[in-house]
């Protein structure tokens, strides 16, 4: 079996590697083999809702959690003093670092090959992807095709009125294929995302910024990272002042954002700095983070000031910030535009609904992060090798992990603009947590292959360590307010933590114990009765999601339902009611209007 | 495709002076021009036109026929409606013509739903116009009227605007622990005054349940003090046996009327005397002081021909918290000396001297009805919520008194917070039919009485 991954991103790295463990050949295409694992904006994995999505990624035997802490530098759990839910794991890495521990990883695994080319066309035969035509003229037959661009296909830098082709600073973008997907009739998009620039550590007057230190203790992604990460850097948190605030506004014309020039869509959630100006004028000044790319490195990642401004303004808007005033830039912020297909083109597998055995993960899904793309990679990588053989694909449902919610969204909702992972898309957010991810994917994981029985077994046994001590804690008593109450209950009070409780006990109930063993704890005692509800929620959720849509409705029938979203439905066909209602614009309403034309048409 | 033509006779059945034929569906007015003639060649949406409602040749009835276009109709759909006389066979023959022409009976509810269904009303509402129907008060009415212009679903719109606030708030919070600005910013929904309406609204559903059921009137007294002629002069109909033997009404006879608006059912109750070995009577006064007990107010009578009884003080013994009017009936036998004793028994009630059989004074009985009536709110302006409204309400009110509480105590739980709140914008989506699953949905629609 062999697969092609054109492109060797966050998304691509782990499609190859899923391949690649599931046994096929795999070839990972990379138009420059020194950038593969580039992180081209931050140099930060996981934060809330991403965490999550690492974490995973880690029980389902990916390589990002483990290149993450490899090369992480600063450790943070965001939310630690929120409920376990919502706690999240985040790494600030050596950008350098990152990439060289991943390319040498890659390149030790065997069946797998790097290879520096670029992909022109798909070849497609009887309506199946079974190879890759390069530009050099080279051709790869493969079982299966994923693509993985990224922004590379049709991608379009600004700066100012400057405007030129490429797929990421410095490097081409990606014309020929983005014609070729094109030509093959995939609905594209036109997305838009920024970056901010990169200051010279020495140029700034670092005691002006509020310092952000990592946690003490560090904790660490992943299952398989034995050694103790560490701190080594710190970050920075800096403010705006109104005279940013006044030079932005006279020089908004100067924006492509604002001239005109760009035509695609931005994320609502990461905003420039001209954006945060202009569409919350009363705010005098704006927060921004100082992040070191790495060790060995200069460059300081300005989180916040992301800009397509021209260069002389954005140095204008450093000057007028106490400590960065002397700053010299050493990679200019920008703006990119590049293509997007429209997701709800791909099956939940994935995979293409119009052309077989090619699949589609990452930002050129219309999503955004690199979370977000690796976790798509390996569900397109396991369901690519799932569908050569024949077998069912590997589908995760909304309950039960991210990765679900995130897939079951573009697929069925759409993009309408880069889709980012948030724990509010999550109808079962207590349940979808960092501490129980094994438990909620860990038997998959073997099951598929992606992990060892070995690394299974050890987590097994730690779940069930803490599993026994839940149980513990309903039979043993302690006195609270003069009342004798199971340890269970105590723990369920308001305000009380696993901390608390074993000083009220007066002994450790757990020996070795890490955050996440307290928070699966936690989690379980005082979420309770709300996970119980959940789970009823579900079943009937389920009932609803279940509920199939012939194939032969027709849409325009169903009375009580606008234009549009007959429109809508009509063109994407959802097979069950659930579907439908994750398309957006669709309406409850909408949804019980064909309910009950269902029923009254259907009736058996 | 289009919708079946539906057809339902609009008005109640039986003799009347003119019954109304809805029929609702694109061939609305097809059906309508194959059995009305003469009709022109184009008629004009939402006029009306004279003519003969004809099987083939024959003639069946003489009608006005009025045709609606969607949306711009009850449904949203094509509709018609024909007014024509009341007989039942010839609304009958006239059904089965229109069935003929290819539409079918309408379900129970089933005008109703379709124009829930096209938007033209949303779940409050169709369940309004439900009410409307079966509403036997005209303030009940009122207040339906109320409903079904949606003061109810604005109201509910409002809290779910302060819930989804507030959600946006909790979640932002989760979603960008790291964005220090959001404390200043963050302007949560006012969860207090939102409840505050909610219990308002909970409030005014008692006084829907008393319009609904009515205000219950009690005619107390001793055997044979005249009860059953006061009932029967209120009601004017003969209904309950009038007799000069002690007793003869042996339980209680209930009447509904209407005053003021508001639907009365008095109760003419079992005569009470004080040792009987009569068993059957004995469970009837039983009952009757059950009634009395249960009662918005109690009619008690006394004999003015008559001295006082021990019986009449221990009846009165029982009206002690009652909204009370004392009657000494028989008027036109009335001895000064009795009257007076009456008087002096009852120290501080007005006792009205009044004679039942020949109607004498019984204004002073009406006018304490309609004073009991009026102590009620003024319907107009209130808002009136139906058993299954209520019980959500109520759910939903708990639901926002325990998101209060888990922000009073300022637990750093912003995501079982957020979880409740969720729970709260279910809640209302039950109320407002937005995600309510299809039994919901069923069950409020069987509850339609046919043709609307």
């Amino acid at each position: 079996m062999k697969i092609i991954v054109i492109g060797a991103g966050h998304a691509g790295m782990e499609a190859a590697y899923a391949a690649m463990k599931m046994g096929a050949e795999t070839i990972l295409l990379t138009m420059h083999l020194e950038t593969i694992a580039q992180m081209s904006c931050n140099p930060s994995i996981g934060g809330i809702a991403k965490g999550h999505l690492v974490k995973e990624i880690d029980a389902l035997g990916g390589i990002m959690p483990r290149a993450a802490d490899a090369t992480g530098i600063h450790f943070k759990v965001l939310n630690r003093s929120k409920g376990p839910a919502v706690r999240a794991t985040r790494t600030q890495n050596d950008k350098v670092a990152y990439r060289n521990y991943l390319k040498s990883f890659l390149e030790k695994a065997a069946n797998l090959s790097l290879y520096q080319a670029m992909a022109g066309q798909i070849v497609v035969r009887h309506g199946r992807a079974c190879g890759v035509r390069l530009t050099h003229g080279e051709v790869l037959a493969a079982d299966a095709v994923i693509v993985c661009s990224g922004t590379f296909l049709g991608g379009r830098i600004f700066i100012g009125s400057a405007s030129y082709a490429a797929g990421r600073a410095n490097e081409p973008p990606s014309l020929l294929l983005a014609e070729n997907i094109r030509d093959l009739g995939f609905e594209m998009l036109r997305l838009k995302t920024g970056t901010p620039m990169r200051l010279h550590a020495d140029s700034i007057l670092w005691a002006k910024f509020t310092p952000q230190p990592g946690d003490e203790p560090p904790l660490p992604f992943s299952m398989y990272t034995r050694r103790q990460v560490k701190n080594r850097v710190c970050c920075y948190l800096g403010h705006t002042t109104p005279e940013v605030g006044r030079i932005i506004r006279e020089n908004l014309q100067l924006s492509p954002l604002y001239s005109g020039k760009i035509q695609g869509i931005g994320p609502r959630y990461c905003p420039s700095i001209e954006d945060k100006i202009v569409k919350f004028p009363g705010r005098e000044r704006h927060h921004f983070y100082l992040e070191p790319e790495g060790l060995d490195n200069k460059e300081i990642y300005v989180n916040g000031l992301s800009s397509s401004l021209p260069v002389e303004i954005q140095k204008l808007i450093l000057q007028a910030i106490p400590g960065l005033d002397k700053a010299r830039i050493m990679r200019p912020a920008y703006a990119i535009e590049y293509d997007a297909i429209q997701p709800t083109q791909l099956r939940a597998s994935l995979e293409s609904r119009q052309i077989g055995n090619l699949f589609f993960a990452g930002q050129v899904n219309g999503t955004s992060g690199y979370e977000e793309a690796a976790g798509q990679g390996l569900m397109a990588g396991i369901n690519a090798v799932l569908r050569v053989r024949g077998e069912a694909p590997f589908i995760l449902d909304r309950e039960q992990a991210y990765i679900g919610v995130m897939v079951d969204d573009i697929v069925h909702g759409g993009v309408d603009e880069p889709y980012r992972l948030f724990t509010a898309r999550a109808e079962y957010r207590l349940q979808l947590r960092e501490d129980n991810v094994f438990e909620r994917l860990g038997g998959h994981a073997l099951r598929l292959g992606l992990v060892s029985r070995m690394d299974h077994d050890r987590e097994m046994r730690k779940l069930s360590g803490r599993r026994h001590l839940i149980k513990e804690l309903s039979k043993a008593r302690a006195l609270v307010d003069g009342k004798s109450q199971s340890l269970f209950k105590i723990l369920q009070r308001p305000g009380m933590n696993f901390a608390g409780l074993e000083k009220l006990v007066g002994q450790p109930l757990l020996k070795k114990k890490d955050l996440s063993d307290i928070s699966y704890i936690e989690a379980n005692v005082k979420y309770e009765g709300y996970i119980d509800i959940q789970k009823r929620e579900v079943g009937k959720m389920r009932k609803m999601q279940t509920t199939a849509i012939p194939a032969d409705l027709d849409f325009s029938a169903v009375s009580g339902l606008s234009r549009e979203i007959k429109q809508k439905l009509s063109r994407l066909h959802p097979a069950t009611l659930g579907e439908a209602a994750r398309v957006p614009g669709v309406t409850p309403a909408a949804i019980n209007a064909i309910s009950i034309h269902l029923t009254l048409k259907y009736r058996p | 495709m289009d919708e079946d033509a539906i057809v339902a006779l609009a008005t109640p059945p039986g003799q009347a002076g003119i019954a109304v034929v809805r029929i609702s569906g694109s061939q609305s007015e097809a059906i309508v021009r194959k059995i009305v003639r003469p009709l022109p060649a184009r008629v004009q949406a939402r006029h009306s036109y004279h003519g003969f409602i004809r099987d083939r040749a024959r003639r069946i009835d003489e009608c006005l026929a009025v045709v609606f276009k969607a949306p711009r109709s009850y449904s949203g759909e094509d509709m018609a409606e024909i007014s024509m006389h009341s007989n039942l066979f010839v609304v009958e023959e006239v059904i089965r013509l229109i069935c003929a022409c290819g539409a079918r009976l309408a379900l129970p509810g089933e005008f109703t739903y379709r124009a829930f269904r096209n938007g033209k009303l949303d779940l409050l509402q169709a369940e309004a116009v439900n009410d409307l129907i079966r509403a036997n008060s005209r303030a009940g009415a009122l207040m339906q009227f109320n409903n079904l212009e949606g003061r109810l679903s604005k109201a509910v719109a409002q809290l779910r605007a302060v819930l989804l606030q507030e959600a946006v708030r909790i979640e932002t919070r989760i979603e960008f622990a790291e964005d220090q600005h959001l404390e200043e910013t963050a302007a949560g929904g006012d969860l207090a005054a939102a409840a505050a309406v909610l219990e308002k609204i909970l409030a005014q559903s008692r006084f829907t349940e008393i319009l609904n059921r009515g205000l219950h009137v009690v005619i107390a007294g001793r055997v044979n003090v005249g009860k059953s002629s006061l009932f029967n002069a209120l009601l004017l109909k003969e209904r309950s046996i009038i007799s000069a033997l002690p007793g003869t009404t042996r339980d209680y006879i209930q009447e509904s009327l209407v005053l003021n608006g508001f639907p009365f059912h008095i109760t003419d109750m079992a005569g009470i005397r004080a040792a009987s070995g009569d068993d059957i009577e004995n469970q009837g006064m039983q009952r009757s002081l059950a009634k009395i007990a249960q009662a918005d107010a109690v009619i008690f009578m006394v004999d003015a021909s008559q001295p006082l009884a021990e019986t009449d003080r221990e009846i009165y013994a029982l009206l002690a918290a009652k909204k009370r009017l004392l009657l000494a009936n028989k008027s036109d036998q009335a001895r000064a000396g009795i009257v007076r004793n009456i008087r002096a028994a009852f120290p501080g009630e007005t006792v009205h001297l009044v004679s039942a059989r020949n109607g004498k004074n019984l204004d002073t009985a009406v006018n304490f009805m309609k004073g009991v009536s009026r102590q009620m709110p003024d319907p107009s302006g209130q808002t009136m919520v139906n058993f299954r409204q209520k019980n959500l309400l109520e759910k939903l009110l708990n639901q926002m008194n325990r998101i209060g509480e888990m922000q009073a105590l300022g637990l750093e739980a912003p995501e079982l917070i957020a979880e409740e709140i969720r729970r709260g914008l279910d809640l209302i989506g039950e109320l407002t039919g937005t995600i309510g699953p299809r039994d919901i949905l069923q069950g409020v629609f069987a509850a339609f009485c046919i043709g609307k």
